[in-house]
């Protein structure tokens, strides 16, 4: 030991401070890569909704009726929205996964900007989401499903889902950090998120179901999403409100639903690790 | 105070309380700039929590810490850019390559753009992963991932390095290779602070070692005075009873300086001189017609350091709050009935797995190259910690460990895999046998795997047991070794992990 030794502060070489941008792009790639190398993940979300379009198209489609005839055109935007829905399952799961393996310890050492972790999950799943919706448009125009609004509308359609999937990979990203274990966050979202898609406007009209449940099925954001999105898609059909009036809505439920989750998300990743 | 030199670590009275439970109960120390400091203590001890708090990772309840002259609770942005952090506090992403991982952890140490990429090679290269460095992590053996996960800490150039536990569940060669890097660290002028277990390793490394016990230091000095303290080498006797074992203590007595302790059917002894000390011992035990059943002469263990300075046993946390300090005798662990009955279970266990093992020595070696080329093989080893080795023996641990007085599931089952895991390289460093050696890092795999969050939470306390029990004895199997060294180590291993995992589990819930 020599109390003469210099102090190696200039061993660290030139290092900048760090830019949040910089981090939030290093840790979506990471998460990008992580969906590529297990890739399994990625075909379970596609086989789920491809599973629900047979079903409800050609087993349970005939006996369904709705309102404006065709029952695939009717379909395939809810679809959408459930694939989205069941996927965000992915942002909880990721997260569980890097809190209880340490990463996020290992990540809370680093000079690196707190919020690049959330911000990069969501924005990796983004990512993960726009591939799936438009593989999932794919499917839908196989089984004969077809615009009618134009090209532009459609787009936003497709716009509006992929923003309700970032809302909800944030919600689900914060629901990982309070479970904190991978298979825990599974079974517990699950039933959470079932009566959402089911008892919404996504397979079925609002106005087929019991009195009591109409209520809540009308203006559940996911329903408010899939209507929107279905209006985008196939012109208002009778019985509905005006396509504006829902994608109104469901931006202001995307809005608020972010107003609440993100500061909530940061606030518990800081105290979690 | 000019002309002194700022300590690059300054830990003063530092506590972190998790309720009722007092991780850190006021730890103070320094570390000059430019050496190794080994915070040396068994599990529970409260290394990792002082690591976390000088990492930043959690806040402390009390006291303060500084690192170069920052503070970490008031200044963690700063002591961020000037540290790095490897170990059970921090883990590298399995789906990514290892290259891919350096990169990652360059870009988020802001290194600047272009030197994240070579900063990955060189360490690469300098770890001897270069021509791993393109598969995923999950593809590593325990030892490769354990030396990414020291790079990891290296990528920034940090001046102070934390290493916690980095060796625990390696096997002899990795640890050594490790040690190599971890003393060229400091030969470049890096601080390391260093956590661990063994007494070996913080002796090999650092200049300075403080232990720790119930969230204490306890002793702290250079790993030389430390050991003169004990004697240089401890002889211990196994007898055939407790009364020979007395007869023997006190003969004993009169022969050295040193006062010999006694435990159970076991007397040990400290000295500078094992040689003529032994030869003396021997004589005099065959003159009066006492037959040693076993002999071991070794160095110091951490344990014989525990002994020595806290006058109980490492693992035995917390079990008399009672200040008896001074008192040098080794004082008896009270056994509790559940205890006997695992110990008992485990012997008639391991009996079976004499009976069964010559017939699975071809499927050990099987398991074993699957084991490395790393598939998913938890089921089967769980399986095959249960049926490939005597029958029905894993139901029959099983069925009598659910007679004992605990609950599984009242604690987080991963903590106790952890802490049986560890008892296990305890074990190895006590008994010191190359069976053994393998046996801890099986041992040291479960945890990792464990850690990467492929062992569930769910794996069942007693599932715990008879992996890490199947686990020893297929080693030992497999290793060629006849069935005396499942009676010898590996049943003691055995005994040790089921006590821990009662301690752990039973006792304290």
């Amino acid at each position: 030991m020599s109390a003469a030794r210099v102090e190696p502060v200039g061993l660290a070489g030139p290092k900048k401070s760090g830019s949040t941008l910089r981090d939030i792009l290093a840790v979506t790639g990471r998460n990008l890569t992580s969906i590529r190398r297990v890739p399994q993940l990625l075909v379970f979300t596609l086989i789920q909704p491809v599973i629900f379009v047979v079903l409800f198209r050609y087993v349970m489609g005939g006996a369904i009726e709705v309102p404006g005839g065709s029952y695939v055109n009717y379909l395939i935007p809810g679809i959408f929205i459930q694939t989205v829905t069941f996927g965000a399952l992915q942002s909880a799961i990721g997260m569980a996964a890097d809190l209880k393996s340490g990463l996020l310890e290992r990540f809370r050492s680093l000079p690196m900007s707190r919020s690049a972790v959330l911000a990069g999950r969501t924005t990796a799943d983004l990512f993960r989401n726009t591939f799936v919706v438009i593989l999932i448009a794919g499917v839908g125009f196989l089984v004969g499903f077809r615009v009618e609004t134009g090209p532009a509308e459609f787009a936003a359609a497709l716009a509006l889902t992929v923003l309700f999937s970032y809302v909800l990979s944030w919600v689900f990203a914060t629901v990982g950090l309070l479970v904190g274990d991978p298979e825990s966050a599974q079974a517990a979202a699950f039933p959470v998120m079932a009566p959402f898609v089911f008892a919404s406007s996504a397979f079925v009209a609002v106005d087929s179901m019991p009195d009591w449940l109409q209520g809540f099925a009308r203006h559940q954001p996911v329903s408010v999403v899939a209507s929107a999105v279905r209006g985008l898609s196939i012109g208002q059909i009778p019985g509905a409100e005006p396509t504006s009036v829902y994608v109104l809505r469901a931006l202001a439920w995307c809005a608020g639903i972010l107003v609440v989750t993100v500061p909530l998300a940061v606030s518990r990743y800081r105290k979690t690790v | 105070m000019p002309g002194m030199a700022r300590p690059a670590i300054l830990v003063e009275g530092l506590k972190k309380s998790y309720g009722e439970i007092h991780a850190l109960n006021g730890i103070d120390f320094q570390v000059p700039a430019g050496t190794i400091f080994g915070l040396l203590g068994p599990n529970g001890a409260g290394k990792t929590t002082a690591v976390r708090i000088l990492s930043t990772i959690i806040k402390p309840s009390g006291g303060r810490a500084e690192v170069l002259g920052h503070d970490v609770a008031r200044q963690a942005a700063e002591v961020r850019m000037l540290i790095g952090l490897a170990g059970q506090s921090a883990a590298v992403d399995p789906n990514l390559t290892g290259r891919e991982n350096l990169k990652l952890i360059g870009k988020l140490a802001q290194l600047p753009r272009k030197a994240v990429n070579p900063r990955a090679d060189e360490l690469l290269e300098r770890f001897q992963l270069t021509e791993a460095g393109d598969r995923p992590i999950r593809t590593y053996s325990g030892g490769m991932r354990r030396r990414l996960d020291v790079a990891a800490a290296l990528v920034g150039k940090p001046p102070v390095i934390f290493l916690d536990e980095p060796t625990t569940g390696l096997d002899i060669q990795s640890r050594t290779e490790l040690w190599v890097v971890i003393e060229e660290l400091v030969a470049e002028g890096s601080t390391v602070l260093l956590t661990t277990q063994y007494l070996e390793e913080a002796d090999q490394l650092a200049d300075r070692i403080a232990v720790v016990n119930d969230g204490v230091v306890v002793a702290n000095d250079t790993a030389a005075s430390l050991k003169a303290r004990l004697g240089n080498t401890v002889i211990e006797l196994t007898l055939e009873d407790e009364r020979r074992a007395r007869q023997a203590q006190q003969l004993l007595a009169r022969l050295v300086t040193e006062h010999p302790e006694r435990a159970g059917d076991k007397v040990r002894l400290s000295t500078g001189q094992a040689a003529q000390v032994l030869t003396q011992v021997l004589r005099s035990l065959d003159a009066n017609r006492i037959t040693a059943t076993g002999i071991t002469v070794r160095e110091p263990s951490l344990d014989d350091v525990f002994l020595s300075l806290t006058g109980k046993h490492a693992d035995a946390k917390q079990a008399n709050g009672g200040s008896k300090k001074g008192s040098r005798s080794r004082r008896r662990r009270k056994r509790t009935p559940a205890i006997e009955v695992a110990v008992k279970a485990v012997d008639e266990w391991i009996g079976d797995i004499e009976q069964g093992s010559q017939s699975a020595v071809p499927e050990v070696a099987a398991f074993d190259e699957r084991w490395h080329q790393e598939e998913d093989l938890d089921e089967e080893w769980e399986a095959f910690g249960d049926e490939g080795l005597g029958e029905d023996a894993g139901a029959r641990l099983e069925s009598l460990l659910a007679q004992l007085p605990y609950k599984a599931g009242t604690g987080s089952v991963e903590a106790h895999l952890t802490e049986v895991a560890e008892a296990a390289l305890n074990c190895y460093m006590d008994e010191s046998t190359k069976q053994l050696l393998d046996v801890s890092s099986v041992a040291g795999y479960l945890t990792l795997e464990q850690r990467f969050g492929r062992i569930s939470d769910r794996v069942s306390a007693e599932q715990a047991a008879s992996i890490l029990i199947g686990a020893t004895a297929a080693r030992a199997v497999s290793l060629g070794s006849s069935a005396a060294s499942l009676n010898g180590d590996g049943k003691e291993f055995a005994v040790n992990a089921v006590r821990i995992l009662l301690e752990g589990i039973g006792e304290r819930a």
